[in-house]
């Protein structure tokens, strides 16, 4: 198996107020494979968004991580110099499109002027070479007529056309990976089809990973070939997007599919999930979702350190369900699987705790 | 439907482009129709869906159902009675009784006002209750939009945005009104939240009695809460008829192509048919004959030169299109295989 | 049906919105030094009578032009008055004087404004005309029309502070409600039939206090410059109440001799100009959301 693209081990990001500390991302672990799209799944306040832009170190002054670490290639960027990553990885290795497409881009210059400068920033080509590679872009993404285009400024662009314009600016130096954060909300359905068929082919096409972060469980279904479940800073679980949709693991998954309408008759009553989501400043003990979940199998949900690594068909889970020291009806053959986590506490000395 | 409680007829809205003083005298304004010809009813007890993308004028038919706007020409008639020529004792009837829920849970309410000077405020406005007797009110409604009545003393920027909503509902139904309009409601709710509004709206409309113009553009939602839908495209209704059939089998191509784009939370699943390609032209500059030909793959030339009227096409159903048999003849749900996926993709 | 009742979670979110207001006004330590000023100013100008050690009118020709000294904390004038006492006088006049002239431009700009934005339409652009003609006289030029219409007293700077000032009041208020007419809780009260005058008062006004307050801090602070410069050209309080612009003429003719006489009268009408100022820009910075912690 070759090295995947993406390999986030442990990654946490605490935000500091002032009267307190917000950990917004707690201990998440994924890879993100070669030519897949990975999607993150989550309600607003998870934390998804926060993860995808400490990919890119592109936190909030008052965020940081204050642990793990992010694998791209050779480099951690969670430890490299704020030079280094300007210059090697935003936007020539890794990229990114975030959800407006109208403030993602400068409205006094042209889409060419903005894309060529992406371009040179990061490549050494002369500019002839850059408007190629700048047309080539476009084209692309699907702007019909790249050339004639590349003098229009943004404003003359509709919204669904804009979108494709930061993507085609993100795209311009053939990044490896694409972070796209929710990248179609407030499209209409139309339009947000479209961008999303070109992210399959993009992916296709291209030798670029993409991780969609949505909060969109249909988004996700359509295109994302695995996918991340976030709760409350948390990643829940992680599995093949077939596999969230049959069988889910995490009981929080569960919970979330059985809430939209779709899975229900017209008209009946929706099932809802207890409770609301916690108060990241003081986070429930044990498993962050226990005081809702439907299917507590033990004390330590309450209480235990849970690891986010119970592998069961193709999934990581975290959640003690699939541990049977915890859970007497388990029957699978989930195990900790350690040879491939490296940088991944060893499971915690859960049977002290109780 | 024996009984309509809002009737909406041949409504026509236009907005002046062109606004200048100068202009307007010398008569040269360019218009945007944002709103051509629509007409629907609502029954008592009954919800209907408005949806289409944004610019498909829905939210400013909500707004002449209001009267926020005036309508340029047609006519809303409620219990009968025409909305715009109402005398100030009718209006103030009509103000009570219609009562609307907007999209954004943060900015519908005032900042500065408590969570119950807030629901109280219609009280004021439409009853001469005491302070005493709006407190003890404010609380019952809290409690039947499922909050504790101790909200009454918080700000809204103490409440997360499903809360708010429902207080929003709790303020619209203060007055004891018949008819909700519910713009976009649970639009901009996280899935799990929109859950619980949504079953508090069924519940309320049963218990009540409740009628809906229920506006959105999220199918999902809307398949699951309409009785009716009506589809709008470029200020249009382009097809109209009971929910259920009207997703199993779509007669107007632009209902097909907007149920096809809707992503399904089911990696198996995929509704067949064209998805829409292009986006919505400018309504300043609508396409001749059927404001759908150019980005529909059914039209032909009659398209171009001919708008097709909304009219009946088979029971419950009518469509604005010359090729609806052609469309509604087309399978369009089944599961598709792995293999088809990928194919589709 | 089981659902659920939610209760309030304990967020800590639940401090009140004032007491978060005033944490972050007094982190701003410039505008607290600011507001120290003019408390102090306002302490100085209530108690006049009982701080002042000489009557202000008195005049002692034993004591003409004397410089500082234990006796007489800021020197003398030419007719040998107290400047400390008149300085402290003159406070109680220009005070009163941007009192009332920025309350009156308050109201009269704020009704004007908020009216004009929240109908918008012909209304807005008749009232928004009719303050853009105020608005291009210079504030000066028109004082000076006006006093010489009626006539140099200190009701007349008051009224003349409150003209000129209105359209400035007018236009922060009519943005202000332009932009809140399309908050949709404004067009929730109008689906529920509440009264225009009940949406302006009751709700745009309070959702509009940030601004308006912020303007009121900084046209104090013109207020008195304009007060001062209005009796500096002899058109405003007239003699003998005692009036700190017109002593910065009368000393000016001794600078080279009495310093005291145009300086300390100077500093007294730079000091709360500056406290203004500093709170204005402190306010102004706590009431943008922008900068709000979250």
């Amino acid at each position: 198996m070759t090295s995947p693209r993406l390999s986030v081990r442990d990654l946490q990001v605490t935000y500091t107020t002032k009267h307190d500390e917000v950990n917004a991302v707690d201990r998440v672990s994924f890879d993100v494979q070669n030519d897949e799209i990975f999607g993150i799944v989550g309600e607003s306040g998870c934390g998804k968004s926060t993860l995808a832009s400490t990919i890119l170190r592109l936190l909030d002054d008052n965020g940081e991580i204050t642990g793990g670490e992010i694998r791209y290639g050779d480099w951690d960027l969670a430890a490299m110099s704020e030079g280094e990553l300007a210059k090697q990885i935003r936007g020539r290795e890794i990229s990114m499109v975030f959800q407006d497409p109208n403030t993602s881009l400068d409205p006094v210059y042209t889409i060419g002027r903005q894309l060529i400068e992406t371009i040179r920033q990061h490549l050494d080509v002369s500019k002839q070479e850059a408007r190629k590679r700048a047309i080539q872009s476009l084209a692309d993404v699907g702007i019909p007529s790249p050339e004639d285009r590349l003098d229009d400024y943004p404003h003359q662009f509709s919204g669904g056309m804009r979108q494709r314009v930061v993507i085609a600016i993100a795209l311009s130096c053939d990044p490896g990976l694409l972070i796209a954060d929710e990248p179609t909300t407030g499209l209409d359905v139309s339009i947000q089809a479209q961008i999303l068929d070109l992210l399959e082919d993009i992916n296709a096409n291209h030798d670029t990973s993409i991780i969609l972060i949505t909060h969109d469980l249909g988004v996700v279904a359509e295109v994302c070939d695995r996918v991340g479940v976030m709760y409350a800073g948390n990643l829940v679980e992680v599995s093949p997007v077939d596999v969230v949709y049959d069988d889910p693991k995490h009981p929080y998954t569960e919970d979330l599919l059985r809430s939209i309408p779709e899975t229900h008759e017209m008209k009946s009553e929706l099932t809802v999930i207890k409770g609301t989501p916690p108060d990241l400043r003081e986070p429930p003990s044990g498993c962050r979702y226990h005081p809702r979940c439907t299917k507590v199998c033990s004390d330590a949900c309450e209480t235990g350190d849970i690891p986010q690594e119970y592998r069961e068909d193709g999934s990581v889970v975290r959640c003690y369900l699939y541990d049977p020291a915890e859970n007497p009806e388990y029957e699978g053959s989930a195990k900790v699987d350690e040879g491939q986590r490296d940088g991944q506490l060893e499971s915690p000395e859960r049977g002290d705790q109780l | 439907m024996t009984d309509p409680i809002l009737e909406v007829d041949g409504l026509t809205k236009q907005f002046a482009l062109n606004s200048s003083v100068l202009s307007r005298l010398l008569g040269n304004t360019r218009t945007l129709t944002a709103v051509r010809d629509v007409s629907f009813e609502v029954g008592r007890g009954e919800t209907l869906a408005l949806v289409g993308e944004s610019g498909a004028g829905k939210s400013t038919v909500g707004n002449i159902v209001t009267r926020i706007h005036q309508p340029t020409s047609g006519a809303v008639r409620y219990r009968g009675d025409d909305i715009h020529e109402l005398s100030n004792e009718g209006l103030r009837e009509y103000r009570q009784s219609v009562q609307m829920v907007f999209q954004d849970p943060y900015s519908s309410l005032d900042p500065r006002y408590r969570i119950g000077a807030t629901i109280a405020e219609p009280l004021k406005i439409h009853t001469d209750l005491s302070k005493a007797d709006r407190r003890e009110r404010v609380a019952e409604l809290l409690e039947t939009v499922n909050l504790d009545p101790d909200f009454a003393d918080r700000y809204p920027h103490e409440l997360s945005g499903g809360q708010l909503q429902r207080v929003s509902i709790a303020t619209a139904l203060s007055v004891d009104p018949e008819f909700l309009i519910l713009d976009e409601p649970v639009s901009a709710l996280d899935v799990s939240v929109q859950a619980r509004i949504l079953n508090l709206l069924m519940q309320l409309q049963r218990e009540r009695n409740l009628s809906y113009l229920f506006i959105s553009h999220d199918l999902g939602v809307v398949k699951h809460l309409s009785d009716r839908v009506a589809v709008m495209y470029l200020g249009e209704i382009v097809e109209q008829g009971e929910t259920a059939s009207l997703f199993e089998r779509p007669a107007h191509p632009y209902t097909e192509g907007l149920l096809a784009s809707v992503p399904q939370a089911n990696p198996h699943v995929r509704r067949r048919g064209q998805r829409l390609t292009g986006e919505i032209p400018s309504p300043i500059n609508p396409p001749s004959g059927c404001p759908f030909h150019p980005r529909c793959e059914y039209a032909t030339e009659e398209c171009e030169s001919d708008h097709p009227p909304l009219e009946s096409v088979f029971e419950g159903r009518e469509a604005a299109c010359h090729h609806w048999e052609e469309v509604s003849a087309f399978e369009h749900v089944g599961e598709m295989s792995a293999e088809e996926r990928r194919e589709a993709n | 049906m089981a659902t659920e009742i939610e209760t309030q979670q304990t967020t800590g979110r639940d401090e009140s919105q004032l007491r978060q207001f005033a944490e972050s006004f007094l982190e701003n330590k410039l505008a607290v030094f600011g507001l120290f000023l003019i408390l102090s100013i306002g302490v100085i100008t209530l108690f006049a009578p009982q701080i002042a050690p000489y009557e202000p009118r008195t005049q002692n020709y034993d004591a003409i032009l004397e410089g500082p000294s234990a006796e007489h904390l800021f020197g003398t004038d030419n007719l040998g008055r107290d400047i400390f006492s008149r300085v402290l006088y003159g406070y109680q006049t220009v005070m009163t004087i941007t009192l009332g002239g920025v309350m009156m431009a308050f109201v009269l700009g704020t009704s004007i404004g908020l009216t004009a934005g929240y109908r918008g339409g012909w209304t807005d652009q008749a009232m928004m005309r009719a303050v853009d003609v105020l608005m291009a006289f210079p504030s000066l030029i028109l004082a000076l029309a006006l006093i010489s219409a009626l006539g140099p007293s200190k009701w007349g700077v008051l009224l003349v502070l409150g003209v000129a000032y209105t359209p400035i009041f007018a236009r922060v208020a009519r943005s202000e409600a332009v932009s809140l007419r399309e908050e949709q809780f404004v067009k929730s009260l109008e689906v529920r039939g509440a009264s225009q005058s009940r949406i302006v008062f009751r709700h745009i006004l309070p959702n509009a206090v940030g601004p308006l307050i912020v303007t009121i801090t900084l046209q104090f602070a013109f207020g008195i410059l304009t007060t001062a410069t209005l009796s500096f050209l002899g058109v405003g309080v007239q003699p003998p109440d005692p009036s700190l612009g017109r002593m910065l003429t009368e000393g000016k003719d001794y600078l080279a001799t009495a310093w005291w006489y145009s300086i300390f009268p100077g500093l007294a009408i730079m000091i709360p100009v500056i406290g203004f100022n500093t709170i204005g820009d402190g306010l102004r910075d706590t009431f943008d959301p922008r900068q709000v912690n979250r």
